[in-house]
């Protein structure tokens, strides 16, 4: 016998005796499962923030404002405005070692030693 | 368990076509969802056992299939051609992911014949089995493809070439090289392999 003599009813026949595989038991559930499982545990993604665009907005005239005071003051404008005490005359004006408080600690000094 | 609105809802024991199956699904309703898998899920499995050469995924892919058809049954715009579709989805996952396995070990696997002779007709049905499971595994996988849909699931030849995306004569090319190379490869084994059809046929 010729490997070529099969005939076509032959290999129907041979093809009879292939595997007629059935699904696992319970396979049929376990996808009812899954897609109730799926609709019972939802992770839904986050919404998207609003709050940020909005917190933005809400900097922008902080930032001006900080930026319009560093023009100010380098510019040497306002400086009328300011308390005296605070003005940049008094300070210049002020005695360093006064302001230091070096002198009352030498006097202090000298009292604990007599 | 939900389920979908009561126009869409599927009841009682009369069959649904899969057009209103669909519809439903497409309502989230999970009896009809579960009305299609009964309709096609062993079908489907049948598939891709074949494709995977009876791998361990065959479950996995069958269930993949499915699950794609539930997160998107409006996608299959003609209801006439769920089972193609589904067919095409799985068979196309079984290509792309999981590739089939030479069953030559499955083929070589030793049996012992516990003696009696129901049971040494049980073990030569066995080994034909295997045999043949295993030329039909070596095949390409589009001419093993198409013999499974065509001889196995009996789809017209029509029906086959649109799940394989072929013109019907390039599915009949498919089938007739399949045919060819089966013949070549169990030829050595014709006259054990007949005499387990004979056997076979005294069981059944």
């Amino acid at each position: 016998m010729t490997r070529d003599s099969m005939s076509d009813h032959e290999l129907d026949r041979l093809l009879a005796l292939a595997s007629k595989p059935a699904p696992p038991h319970g396979a049929e559930d376990r996808l009812i499962a899954k897609i109730s499982l799926e609709n019972v545990v939802a992770f839904r993604p986050k919404p998207k923030k609003v709050q940020s665009t909005i917190s933005w907005i809400a900097a922008l005239p902080l930032a001006a404002s900080l930026a319009f005071g560093i023009w100010l003051g380098t510019a040497g404008i306002g400086t009328d405005i300011l308390p005296e005490s605070l003005g940049g005359d008094a300070v210049a004006a002020a005695d360093v070692d006064v302001i230091s408080g070096i002198d009352e600690a030498e006097t202090l000094a000298e009292d604990n030693q007599t | 368990m939900a389920i979908g609105p009561a126009a869409t809802s599927v009841s009682g024991p009369h069959p649904t076509s899969d057009a209103d199956l669909l519809t439903a699904c497409a309502h989230r309703d999970h009896r009809a969802f579960r009305a299609l898998v009964d309709r096609y899920y062993a079908t489907v499995y049948r598939v891709i056992w074949r494709m995977t050469g009876g791998g361990a995924h065959t479950e996995d892919i069958t269930q993949e299939a499915f699950l794609k058809l539930w997160s998107n049954p409006s996608q299959i715009k003609e209801a006439g051609a769920l089972k193609g579709w589904l067919m095409r989805v799985a068979s196309n996952l079984a290509m792309d992911g999981f590739r089939a396995k030479p069953m030559k070990d499955l083929e070589a696997a030793f049996e012992v014949s516990d003696g009696r002779p129901d049971a040494e007709e049980a073990q030569m049905k066995s080994w034909a089995a295997r045999r043949v499971d295993g030329a039909i595994a070596k095949l390409p996988e589009r001419q093993r493809l198409a013999l499974t849909l065509v001889h196995f699931e009996q789809m017209s030849n029509g029906a086959a070439a649109a799940v394989l995306e072929v013109s019907v004569d390039a599915l009949e090319s498919l089938l007739a090289r399949a045919r060819r190379s089966l013949k070549e490869e169990l030829a050595a084994d014709r006259q054990s392999l007949l005499e387990a059809v004979n056997v076979e046929g005294q069981i059944s």
